[in-house]
């Protein structure tokens, strides 16, 4: 008997990136498969954010093809880009994330017990009724992974999620983020800066460079010298138990 | 009591239909304008007034220009929705953003307005009425849109309301999860056009701009949950309204002016606590 291996959850072929009609990166080949925890590097304007938005069917390509398979998404933003105006407490964010498949005249009061026990799992119980403004920088990335999480994606994508966190917070998230791949079967899409920390949870790195994609397990990349000037993050991968 | 008092509640023939066009105006202010002030953009309330105003003056112009006739009140509501619905066009953080796009439109509807109004020598005082309210009168078919209004309005936040949420605070996330964006941000500003051009032509733009901004900035200054800013600015819009239509009858004032100071008052428990620092 012929067994087949499960279709990827995205897949870009010959995609060309950009906005509108400016090219960005391309043409770049590439699978995410359903256990993918995908770390996506590159210096700035390489074209990082541009290739998840089209991986996310946000942006189209400008040539190419994008195939996603029913897949659910949830999504995590640099939490700079969220206003601290708005009174939301983390109970409110993490309910947000029902709320795409909220349908009219619907509430969400049976969805709390969810919301709760997955604010429970990034360690924010106690903080579920504090004002979402009021929360540390590393409390406000656990609650919006929460909300991610609450929608029960197949594909958890998360836009630079340890931006301005200092060195202890930053390897609290990795460390939940790895957590999280371990624990259940879906693709992790992660933007990330400083390498040293994700590589650690890592089973795929893609660099953007100079409008090319370059993709792999760590070590082999690394073996290859395809992390250029990030090799220097290479000294605590090997130095990681 | 006071005669006055006395007076006030034997002339409620007198004050019954304008009072409840005061609250339902007053309902529809607070609820929009809980989101213009959380999305930062508070001179809505202005530009749509100004441009509901554009509409009325066009109507008025148009037997004499087009020979055709057409209702000036219509014509307000839905010159002020356009504009509305304008606004939900510009995007966050775009070349131009939001904030100038409701500056030019001001700007320019309220020219026009001027420009426009000086061929309507003889209609002045029927002009100034239709653009900037009359909240001493309100005839029938005001009572109607008003009714109408807050119904329609109910019923989009009833239905929609936690996408609104999600759109305005993160539009980011929203579309990468696949929530059409464009399409409730269309929805909610065309509620909020809908709701202040109504209230504009029942109550005023000066205390219609103040009913949207005020009791809504008093419940952020007050509250960290959003149910309460909402309850807050709800309650103290409609005593904002009836108190100030109370108090301009039984002293004589200008409505509109002693709607817009009660407003103002909806800011002093939270700016005290600010002040207080707790």
């Amino acid at each position: 008997m012929v067994t087949f291996p499960p279709q990827p959850a995205i897949r870009l072929r010959a995609a060309v990136i950009g906005h509108g009609r400016r090219r960005v990166a391309g043409p770049i080949d590439l699978d995410l498969a359903r256990n993918d925890f995908l770390v996506i590097a590159g210096p700035n304007g390489a074209g990082k954010s541009t290739l998840v938005k089209t991986m996310l069917g946000v942006l189209p390509p400008l040539s190419g093809s994008v195939e996603r398979r029913g897949i659910r998404v949830g999504y995590v933003p640099q939490r700079e880009r969220l206003d601290e105006i708005w009174p939301f407490s983390a109970l409110d964010i993490a309910l947000m994330g029902r709320v795409p498949a909220l349908g009219p005249f619907r509430f969400l009061g049976k969805e709390q017990r969810r919301a709760r026990e997955l604010l429970a799992q990034v360690g924010l119980e106690a903080e579920a009724d504090r004002p979402f403004r009021s929360l540390s920088g590393g409390q406000q990335q656990r609650a919006l992974i929460a909300r991610a999480l609450v929608a029960e994606p197949d594909v958890l994508v998360l836009d630079e999620p340890t931006n301005h966190l200092d060195v202890p917070g930053e390897r609290a998230v990795w460390s939940l983020l790895g957590e999280i791949h371990r624990r259940q079967e879906r693709a992790l899409v992660a933007i990330c800066h400083h390498l040293a920390p994700a590589l650690l949870h890592a089973t795929r790195v893609a660099v953007l460079r100079d409008g090319g994609l370059v993709s792999g397990p760590p070590e082999a990349l690394i073996e290859a010298g395809a992390l250029g000037d990030l090799a220097e993050d290479t000294i605590l991968r090997k130095a990681a138990p | 009591m006071t005669d006055a008092g006395i007076s006030f509640w034997e002339a409620s023939f007198l004050w019954r239909d304008p009072l409840i066009a005061a609250g339902l105006g007053a309902l529809l202010c607070a609820l929009a304008g809980t989101f213009v002030v959380l999305k930062r953009s508070a001179f809505v309330g202005a530009a749509v007034s100004q441009a509901a105003g554009f509409g009325v003056v066009g109507a008025l112009l148009a037997p004499h220009v087009v020979g055709i006739e057409v209702p000036p009140l219509g014509a307000g509501i839905l010159a002020g929705t356009a504009s509305a619905g304008l606004f939900s066009l510009s995007r966050r953080g775009g070349r131009v953003g939001v904030e100038a796009s409701i500056a030019i439109a001001y700007v320019v509807a309220g020219a026009g307005s001027l420009l426009l109004g000086t061929f309507l020598t003889h209609e002045y005082e029927s002009v100034h009425s239709l653009l900037f309210g009359d909240a001493v009168a309100a005839p029938p078919e005001e009572l109607v849109a008003l009714g109408a209004t807050s119904a329609v309005v109910v019923l989009l936040h009833l239905a929609f309301g936690r996408k609104f949420l999600f759109v305005s605070f993160d539009p980011e996330t929203a579309q990468a999860m696949g929530v059409p964006i464009r399409r409730y941000n269309a929805a909610l500003y065309f509620s909020a056009g809908l709701s202040l051009a109504v209230a504009t032509r029942a109550l005023g733009a000066l205390p219609v701009f103040a009913l949207t901004v005020a009791p809504a900035a008093g419940g952020l200054l007050l509250f960290d949950r959003l149910r309460r800013v909402l309850a807050w600015a709800v309650g103290t819009a409609l005593a904002s309204a009836l108190v100030g239509y109370y108090l301009s009858f039984v002293w004589e004032k200008p409505t509109g002016a002693m709607i817009v100071l009660c407003a103002v008052l909806a800011l002093v428990p939270g700016a005290a606590r600010r002040a207080l620092g707790r």
